[in-house]
């Protein structure tokens, strides 16, 4: 099966400032990916040329997704529209049917927990619940490749472990292929099942970490993963 | 509904010293220099009672109406541009700077050897001033617009028109009826003004008819009226277009008022639901 989107020595500056270098990755159907590396280490930049969202300078992408789901650092929701207009928004070019637009939208709001919060507008709800209405409307595409970039970095960290492993048994239900910017470790073992640790900049791919046979249950990690997560931080603290 | 009362109290009490210090006033002028309330209010029954009175008033609001749509849509279409075209607003940015600085009175001068006496000069110099308000601030509002909010949009392909409809109208609407409102104000003023000084219809004509023949209570009159007309277009039209269509970041419309309304935002979490997990 060929890969959802791959990367081929990709190289990307922003004004004379080299981000990316020599980038060469691929993610396969049904996997979750972690990227992570330091703050500023361009992984967010992989994250939008596989969306499609920046071109690279040099390097080739190719990617074999019909639709796909983005979640932004912040949650770039309407602040004039409810949760359910919002989750709506992306709808109102595919489904022709009003009615139908906002059944799916208010069932894809109780998924992620917001039934009875339909109509409160974004300045009403909490950061992460705001976050949770962005994970719905990226689910409202029926994404076939789910893309989150930082989602949850504003947020505490006890609603961060929650909202990961909430995450977790989406994207598992779904059999989702996603792929997820951290610089949180931790966030990113429980979470994936693949790793892709940068270096600082300009951004290259210092080493992957395959732990899909290693999944942590609930918010702990395993003695395997422990160890990798150490070995991950040692990384990063080399760099 | 306390609130409401003391609302109509603050309404009430300038306007009620107002009438006192204009009645107080008139003790001291005979009324052919100063008339009071009293005289001006006769003078208002005598007017309304004529058929030309009508006449000269729709004359006037045909004008201030026809005058002031298109000089919103030109200047919205015009800062729409201005917004999105970097070379648009370097362009049109010097010439509306020139514009707004030549005084209405000017323009009014120019536009009577142009067009002569007429709907012209009215018209013209309504859309001349009030124009370029509206480019001006929906040109920034356009250039505010979130760059986030636009690139989230077109990650989802949401098209131009649902964009313009759900991103860019409301964001702009803050600015756009500010500007409206603005615009509004000047209408009026530059109207009676070209119509007092070269037209043969219309109420600020009708205003220097009262001036030449020095029939002061009818000129007050006439004021009286224009101040009503303005008021009523802006408080029977503009003002609750507003209340439907501004909307305020963070704030739910006024429009929704079916909407659940809460102080500030929640700091407490629904409960994340369980879902069923499958081996993958």
């Amino acid at each position: 099966m060929p890969s959802i989107v791959s990367l081929q020595n990709v190289h990307k500056s922003f004004h004379h400032l080299d981000v990316l270098s020599n980038v060469s990755c691929a993610v396969n159907p049904g996997e979750v990916v972690s990227l992570v590396g330091p703050s500023g280490c361009g992984k967010s930049t992989v994250l939008r040329l596989m969306a499609g969202i920046e071109t690279p300078e040099v390097g080739q992408i190719e990617r074999n997704f019909q639709r796909a789901g983005f979640v932004f650092q912040e949650p770039r929701l309407l602040p004039w529209r409810t949760a359910l207009e919002n989750v709506v928004l992306v709808l109102l070019d595919r489904h022709p049917a009003s009615v139908q637009r906002e059944k799916q939208a208010a069932a894809l709001l109780q998924r992620v927990g917001l039934a009875g919060f339909e109509h409160y507008f974004p300045s009403q709800l909490s950061g992460g619940m705001r976050q949770r209405v962005a994970i719905a409307r990226a689910l409202a595409v029926d994404p076939d490749f789910v893309l989150l970039d930082e989602p949850f970095s504003a947020l505490d960290f006890a609603l961060r472990l929650s909202l990961i492993e909430f995450l977790r048994s989406l994207l598992t239900a779904d059999n989702k292929t996603a792929v997820y910017v951290t610089h949180d470790v931790r966030e990113a073992l429980l979470l994936s099942d693949r790793l892709v640790v940068f270096s600082s900049l300009p951004g290259r791919i210092k080493q992957v970490f395959d732990v899909r046979h290693l999944r942590s249950v609930g918010h702990t990690l395993p003695p395997a993963l422990q160890a990798i997560e150490a070995e991950i931080v040692d990384l990063l603290l080399a760099d | 509904m306390l609130r409401r009362n003391l609302n109509r109290a603050e309404w009430l009490l300038p306007l009620l010293v107002l009438l006192v210090g204009w009645q107080v006033t008139s003790l001291f002028f005979p009324p052919a220099v100063f008339p009071g309330p009293l005289e001006t209010l006769s003078a208002l029954i005598l007017l309304i009672g004529q058929a030309d009175f009508y006449r000269q008033l729709a004359v006037t609001a045909w004008r201030g109406v026809v005058g002031f749509t298109l000089a919103v849509a030109l200047g919205s279409g015009l800062g729409v541009w201005m917004g999105w075209r970097e070379r648009a607003h370097h362009f049109f940015q010097p010439l509306l700077l020139l514009a707004t600085n030549v005084p209405p009175i000017a323009w009014i001068a120019i536009l009577l050897i142009w067009l002569g006496l007429g709907d012209g000069p009215p018209l013209f110099v309504v859309i001349v001033t009030a124009a370029p308000l509206l480019a001006v601030n929906v040109a920034q509002g356009v250039r505010d617009l979130d760059p986030d909010l636009l690139e989230m949009a077109d990650f989802y392909q949401i098209s131009p028109q649902h964009q313009f409809r759900h991103i860019v109208l409301p964001a702009l609407s803050g600015r756009l009826f500010a500007a409206m409102l603005l615009a509004l104000g000047f209408t009026w003023r530059v109207l009676v003004m070209a119509e007092f000084l070269g037209s043969t219809a219309g109420l600020g004509y009708r205003l220097s008819w009262a001036r030449q023949n020095l029939d002061t209570d009818q000129a007050f009159a006439y004021v009286l009226v224009i101040v009503m007309l303005s008021l009523l277009i802006e408080y029977g039209v503009l003002r609750p277009w507003q209340q439907r269509w501004q909307w305020e970041p963070g704030q739910p419309t006024r429009e929704r008022s079916h909407t659940h309304r809460h102080e500030g935002a929640l700091h407490s979490h629904p409960p994340l639901p369980k879902t069923p997990k499958r081996d993958r």
